[in-house]
């Protein structure tokens, strides 16, 4: 299982003694804690068999098999990181290799360093060209997939017509930005454009 | 330069990205269907412009990356639901996205999708092609898309060209493929030919 210690030891370097938190003995989410960089790391060197559950961030640069479940925060998949897992998380950015299926409340960001194989389900969700994906993309929130991941509506599939409350855009694009402690790629190529459904009502030569 | 072609030629800078109408792709996208799930079948590889075009809605979107297939030597590479698990086709699909794939099928190829797609497909399904109708040379390999906010597609060639066109005439691809039928066509100015086939 998921060990803290090594865990720590990986991200001393990025935290200070205060913000440390127990992977799952803290009583209240703490879902605003890549905003302070206190992600907690998953190094390269480590490997995980089994359920990891926790109320932090995480940032995974090693390989985790089996089942992930972070429903209030951040996950992190890192350049270096390799999930076989089914993961469960508020939001996740995956820079890194996923077999499995990923289940978010709000929003999923797929780097271009991605590799992934297997259902991706999120209200909102944004892929840069270049990612390596097979599988599915599931955006609908009113879906029995998001009911039976999260027993009920995802958190950004609250209005009326089971549409996301703000609707991605380029700008959301540009502001995302994965927990520090991640390798993130440059963010140059993130090529998400602005809904739109408007048709062009031209004629082809 | 517009977001898709910047991102696919960064991707690929020796290769000159060019847009192109998708008249009918559009109509299709743009479709209303009320609050009606959909089921996409993106035979191609995965894009941005397409999840970007279809989040916030009621879709699901499969990307079976054929392509990535036939890059790797898969033999298998022409049968989405042999490329990709039988789990993600268990929900019928309303459309599928073949891209200008079909150009690099042999018939007997064409034959073996066309009734899998039937399979798969929910009643009044679509089937969206772009398919090679002039101009005497193509590249060797499929392209790479991508949909534009603006409704335009980018098309980044593989490579230089080197197979002969035209392989298929609509006739020629009812027949290669029985169980679906032509139903709309419009001519691109990029030398290829937007086709929507029906299922049977």
């Amino acid at each position: 299982m998921f060990n803290k210690r090594e865990s720590n030891e990986s991200e001393s370097a990025g935290r200070s003694g205060s913000d440390q938190q127990s992977a799952t003995a803290s009583p209240a989410p703490a879902r605003s804690t890549s905003a302070t960089g206190g992600a907690a790391t998953i190094g390269p060197s480590i490997s995980i068999d089994g359920q990891l559950k926790g109320e932090e961030d995480l940032v995974v640069e090693g390989r985790i098999k089996g089942t992930v479940e972070l429903k209030n925060n951040t996950l992190t998949v890192g350049t270096q990181g390799t999930l076989d897992a089914e993961v469960f998380a508020h939001t996740i950015f995956v820079e890194g290799t996923v077999n499995g299926d990923l289940y978010a409340s709000e929003r999923i960001s797929i780097r271009k360093s991605a590799r992934i194989r297997g259902n991706i389900l999120a209200p909102r969700i944004s892929l840069e060209d270049g990612a390596k994906f097979r599988g599915s993309i599931d955006m609908d929130a009113d879906s029995e997939a998001f009911r039976k991941a999260f027993g009920g509506k995802a958190s950004a599939a609250s209005s009326p017509a089971g549409k996301p409350a703000s609707a991605p855009s380029a700008v959301d694009s540009q502001k995302e930005k994965p927990p520090q402690g991640s390798q993130s790629s440059s963010g140059g190529g993130n090529n998400t454009a602005t809904q739109q459904t408007g048709n062009t009502g031209s004629s082809a030569a | 330069m517009s977001n898709a072609a910047a991102s696919l030629a960064g991707q690929d800078p020796g290769h000159t990205a060019e847009r192109v109408k998708v008249p009918l792709l559009v109509e299709l996208l743009s479709r209303e269907v009320g609050d009606r799930r959909r089921v996409w079948a993106d035979l191609g590889s995965a894009q941005s412009g397409l999840v970007q075009r279809l989040t916030g809605g009621h879709n699901r979107l499969i990307v079976a990356d054929l392509p990535g297939a036939l890059e790797g030597g898969d033999a298998n590479w022409h049968r989405p639901d042999k490329v990709l698990d039988e789990k993600f086709w268990a929900e019928p699909i309303d459309c599928f996205l073949c891209w200008d794939l079909l150009n690099y099928m042999h018939p007997e190829q064409l034959g073996d999708l066309s009734s899998r797609i039937s399979r798969r497909a929910r009643a009044g399904a679509c089937i969206h092609a772009l398919i090679q109708y002039s101009g005497t040379s193509m590249s060797e390999t499929p392209g790479r898309y991508g949909m534009n906010d603006d409704g335009q597609l980018t098309v980044v060639p593989a490579d230089a060209p080197s197979a002969k066109t035209p392989r298929y005439s609509p006739k020629a691809l009812e027949k290669a493929m029985p169980e679906l039928r032509v139903e709309r066509t419009m001519l691109l100015n990029n030398g290829m030919q937007e086709f929507i086939f029906g299922v049977r």
